[in-house]
Order: C-alpha cells, then structure tokens, then sequence
C-alpha cells in the first residue's frame, strides 16, 4: 500500500467531502457504539433531505430529525429512551408531516443490507412478516416493501426483501489503521452487513494504530480498508453510548438528554448547546468536562477484561542457509538443476 | 419489605425458562428473567439477544439490546442476520422472552404505534418498532409476553409480531411454527387455551382480584375454570430473588420511571461533588 492509501482526515473534511444533500444514509452501528461524534458533524453541517436507512436508531435519529436533515426514514426501531411519557422528535415530525417513516423488522432490514452487500438484486426472509401490518402498509417503498415469489426448488411462497445499497455509511469502532482496515468487537449487531452495503464508508475510531497491529487479529476487521473513505480518529466518538473495551453507556447523560429535550423548542436550545455552538468531538468533550466534570466520564470506563493473545503463526521458511528444505536439495544442487532442466538461454 | 409487581412479574416470567434451553430475551425486563433463570433453576440455559452475544451470563441489566458489557464475556459472537437464520429459521430457539405494549386476546404484538399510522392526532404515538419480536414471535418455538406499561385491546392498531392470528389453526396454516404460551403482567399469569388460543386468566398475583384483572381486559375473559383447571395462586417473591433483582437493575424496586428521574439528576449532582472535590 502507498500513502496514497492513507485515508486519515477530521471527521469534518470526511463529512463535507462524502456527504450529499439527497443522500441515503447509514449509521451502522446496531443500537451500541453510535457514531454520534460524525452524526453531530453532519446536523453542524446542515445535511439536508437524507434518507435515515437504519436498522434501529437511538437518540442519533431524534438529532438527527431535529437538526431537519432527514426527510424520509427505513427502520426497524427507534428506541424510546425516556420511557412512555417521552414524546420525541420523531413523533413530532410525523404529526408535522416533515418526515415519513417506512417500518421493518430487525431481520428483514438487515435482509436488504445483506442482499446489497453480497450484490445480489433481492433476497428471501422468514415468513412471519407476511401476516404483520409491517407488510401490508407500505409508504416510501410502496409496491417494493416486499414481494412474494414461488421458490423454484420447494414450490413454496418466499417472502423477499429488495437489496438497498444506501450513499454513505457511518460508523465508530475500536481502532483502525490509516487505510481504513475498521476492527470491532462487542456487540456485532448489523454493523458488517450494513456497512458493506454502502457505496461510501466513514469510519470513526478510538485509536488509529499500525496496520501490524490489524494484521495480528484480522478476524476483528469488520470492513477492509479498500471500502473505505475517511479514518477519523476520535477518542470518546460514540459517546454516550457504549464500546466495548473502553466506555460504558453515560446513563447521566442520556437522561439529562431525555429530561432536557421534551419539547422541540427544548430540543433546539438542546442542540444549540451541544452540536451547534460546539466545533468538533473535542470542544463537545471540553464542555461536558466545564459543566459536569470529568467524574461521570471517568465513571464510565470499564473493566479489563483481556482477549487472550493466540498464536496466528507463520511459517518456516523453504530455503534456510542455502538448503532447501522443500525438496531437499543445497543451493548448489538445484542451480545445477536449473541449468539441466532450463528451457531458455538468458 | 415492599417490593413491586414487575418484581414478581420477572420472577414469574423467569420459571417459563426450562434448564437447558436456548432462551432469546428481548428488551427490558426479558434480560433480568433470563438472568434470574440462569442463577436459579436452569445453569444449563444459553441466553442470547438478537445483536449477536450468545450465552451471555448477566450480572446486571443491559442498558440496551446490544450492550456488551454487562456479561464477563460470552461464547459466540455473530451478527444479527445469523442469529435470526442459524439459530430461530433452523428451529433451535425453545424460546423467546418479548415485552408488548398492546395485546389481544390471540396475543399477537403491537410494539409500532398507538392510534393511527400516520400519526395522525395529537394522543397518537410511535412505539419502538419491531426490532427483533416479528421472527421471533412468529418463528422460535414458545414465546412468553410480558406487558408492563401496556393495554390489551379487542383490535390491534397495528399488528407488529403475530401470536396465534386469529386463533384456533390459523398460525399452523400460516406456515409459523411455535406460538405465545404464556402471557405475563403485574397481575397474573395467562396461558392460551390448547384449541380456540384464546388467552386466560392461569394465576393471580398475591393481593389481586380477579375482578382487577377483568378491569383491564375490554372482552369477556375467561379464567382457568372455564377449562376445568385450577386457578393458581402465584406466591410473594422470596427476598433473595429481591435482592438479585435490584442488584441486577436498581430500577425494579422503584419503578423506571422514578429510576430515570434520578439518572436525570445524577449529572449536577456529579458536577457539584466534582466542582468541590477538584
């Protein structure tokens, strides 16, 4: 790999470079490890018209709906984190008619990521949907929502999803290297389908480290560099949510949010505090340590609990001190053979 | 001591876990149940959620469906896709724990909206979706319900995970294996008769009529009598499982709603200590 490979840049560069007004967008991680720190960037951007394709959504969906850069949502949950008497932002969107929302399940929305993922143009799902109003009302997918064919081998009715491939993907995990190579580990979730999925890809991290240090546990790449197109290194990046191995979630916080954010004036003057008049992760995280110390942050980090180191292992060598030990032979031995079995002059 | 009836709702829930089993827990109060299952009478069960962490032992709430880290580790880690196809698609699923928020008398699942779609009045509202409860109801091989916060109604708004549709064959000749086999809420058990699938009253919680119960339900309900069997009459929790409870989530001794009234204020709280501490 050459530097022209070295995909590292602020998470600013990465969003005013990746994402479009019109865009379909995924934030892909599932439920946990939000990349709050590149949803932030983009409401601070003022996004305009995405399409929030997402598996299940937190608070990165109300900001986002609140920040009026969303105007059309595929999900299969929004979770309601202040409880029942917590009307949201999505609620308020709806009835304001500024957003529509299309409902899946969990599984057939990671359906429509895989089949995007692995190229092909649909793919079947569990039957139960068919008996649900999530297949019979239909709104921004309309007729496309699903469909339902014979399978040629059973003769059996197949539910099938159609592959949704969405612009821009975001996503935080634990580290990476500068050509993008992403390791994850936790709660896998949706992450790996919905990602490969997208056309573009930004890629939050804890830690930018060496690409030997990816290449020692390859099986925690999540996403290979080569589908990548920003590294942004960016300590504290999904919270108040949590990663494994560094944060836990910032109840405090996520309740404070909830509690500050019941009405769409509050959630504006909310924003205007913590996104807005903020200039990036940094300044966010200096002003949650002005106003709350770092106490509740120190709060959060947890335990070591260490992956036991495993040998990957790598081979001895065929040729060792001018002996080969494929076939046997000293170097002397096979250049003569070299010389009897030779087809060309050089 | 006091305690609350989602106290012994999880505890009632937790017995439906049978040792062994591979058990799916779904949001909220399903992942103090497994856990509370795993402590007491069935070690051998594998409790996983739909993120992909599989035989999780918990020694506290998840604070969502995908939180690693209230589990010291776990067995196998895969994504959501394999959980739905490899473990429920391929029939290895005995059983899933799901909350609702409005029920039927079939116990089929509105978890995505209360009043119309489109949200259309004022009193109408978004629910969280499906999330993982449309395959799971309608794929592992028992679901047990548990309602909380929500209502039974004679019509679904929406129907978002399917119980036993229409009741009688109706969910065999659908296709879907399994079904609801136990329902319960901070009153009582209910189980689903054997051929109509109509939902009844199986047990009653301590200090409850069953006149309450009939409060909540707008259909004529039946109780276990009605199919010649006996009404149980579930004990008071035992103050270890209290005890296991509120370590595991201090919430269910004071409610959530008052649990997150306190998180709330936690924030200036830590900033005054930490203002006079520093």
């Amino acid at each position: 790999m050459n530097s022209e490979n070295n995909k590292v840049m602020t998470i600013k560069e990465a969003v005013s470079k990746f994402v479009k007004d019109g865009d379909m967008l995924n934030p892909c991680n599932f439920v946990y490890a939000i990349p709050f720190a590149i949803v932030h960037e983009i409401i601070r951007q003022r996004k305009k018209n995405l399409t929030l394709a997402s598996n299940a959504f937190i608070e990165e969906g109300d900001l986002l709906i609140g920040g009026e850069c969303v105007s059309k949502i595929i999900t299969a949950y929004s979770h309601r984190g202040g409880g029942r008497r917590y009307k949201n932002e999505l609620d308020r969107a709806l009835r304001a008619k500024t957003v529509e929302i299309e409902d899946y399940s969990n599984f057939t929305m990671v359906s429509m990521f895989k089949a995007g993922a692995l190229g092909y143009t649909y793919m079947p799902v569990m039957n139960a949907i068919k008996e649900t109003d999530i297949f019979r009302i239909r709104t921004i997918m309309g007729e496309n929502k699903f469909k339902i064919i014979k399978c040629p081998f059973t003769g059996k009715e197949s539910v099938v999803v159609p592959a949704l491939n969405p612009d821009v993907g975001i996503l935080h995990v634990q580290r990476a290297d500068k050509y993008g190579n992403a390791q994850f580990w936790g709660s896998l979730g949706t992450l790996k389908w919905g990602a490969l999925s997208c056309k573009k890809l930004i890629v939050s991290c804890e830690e930018i480290v060496d690409h030997e240090k990816i290449k020692r546990s390859p099986f925690l790449t999540v996403v290979p560099g080569f589908r990548v197109n920003a590294v942004c290194e960016e300590p504290w990046g999904a919270h108040p949510s949590e990663l494994a191995g560094y944060y836990d979630v910032d109840n405090g916080f996520r309740a404070f949010y909830f509690a500050q954010t019941l009405s769409k004036l509050a959630n504006q003057k909310w924003m205007q505090e913590w996104i807005y008049d903020r200039k990036d992760r940094k300044d966010y995280l200096d002003h949650y340590i002005e106003r709350f110390s770092k106490k509740p942050l120190e709060r959060c980090k947890v335990n070591e609990y260490l992956s036991d180191q495993i040998n990957m292992g790598y081979k001895k060598k065929y040729w060792q001190n001018d002996f080969c030990h494929k076939i046997a032979q000293t170097r002397e031995e096979y250049l003569e053979k070299v010389e009897k079995y030779g087809e060309l002059e050089l | 001591m006091k305690y609350m009836r989602v106290e012994l709702l999880i505890i009632t829930a937790s017995k439906e876990i049978k040792d062994g089993e591979l058990c799916i827990i779904g949001q909220g109060i399903p992942f103090a149940a497994g856990a509370l299952a795993k402590r007491k009478h069935a070690p051998n069960a594998i409790i996983l959620c739909e993120a992909g962490m599989v035989d999780l032992n918990l020694f506290q709430t998840l604070e969502d469906i995908s939180d690693p880290g209230s589990s010291k580790g776990f067995s196998y880690s895969i994504g959501l896709f394999d959980v739905f196809t490899t473990i429920a698609n391929r029939g290895y699923a005995d059983v899933c724990i799901l909350g609702a928020a409005q029920l039927d008398k079939f116990g089929n699942i509105n978890s995505t909206v209360v009043g119309d779609y489109y949200i259309s009045n004022r009193s109408d509202f978004r629910l969280s979706g499906s999330g993982g409860a449309n395959e799971f109801a309608g794929h592992c091989n028992r679901t047990v319900l548990t309602l909380v916060g929500g209502q039974f109604v004679n019509k679904l708004d929406y129907i978002t995970s399917p119980g036993w549709l229409t009741g009688g064959e109706s969910r065999r000749k659908a296709g879907l294996p399994g079904g609801p086999s136990a329902l319960i809420t901070k009153y009582g058990l209910f189980r689903f008769d054997e051929n109509s699938k109509e939902m009844y009253l199986a047990g009653l919680f301590p200090q409850t009529t069953v006149e309450d119960i009939r409060e909540q339900i707008p259909w004529d309900l039946k109780v276990a009598e009605d199919y010649g069997k006996t009404l149980e009459k579930i004990p008071p929790p035992k103050i270890e499982d209290l005890e296991f409870l509120r370590e595991f989530d201090p919430f269910f001794g004071i409610s959530a709603h008052e649990g997150r009234r306190l998180q709330a204020q936690a924030l200036p709280v830590f900033y005054e200590r930490g203002a006079a501490n520093d």
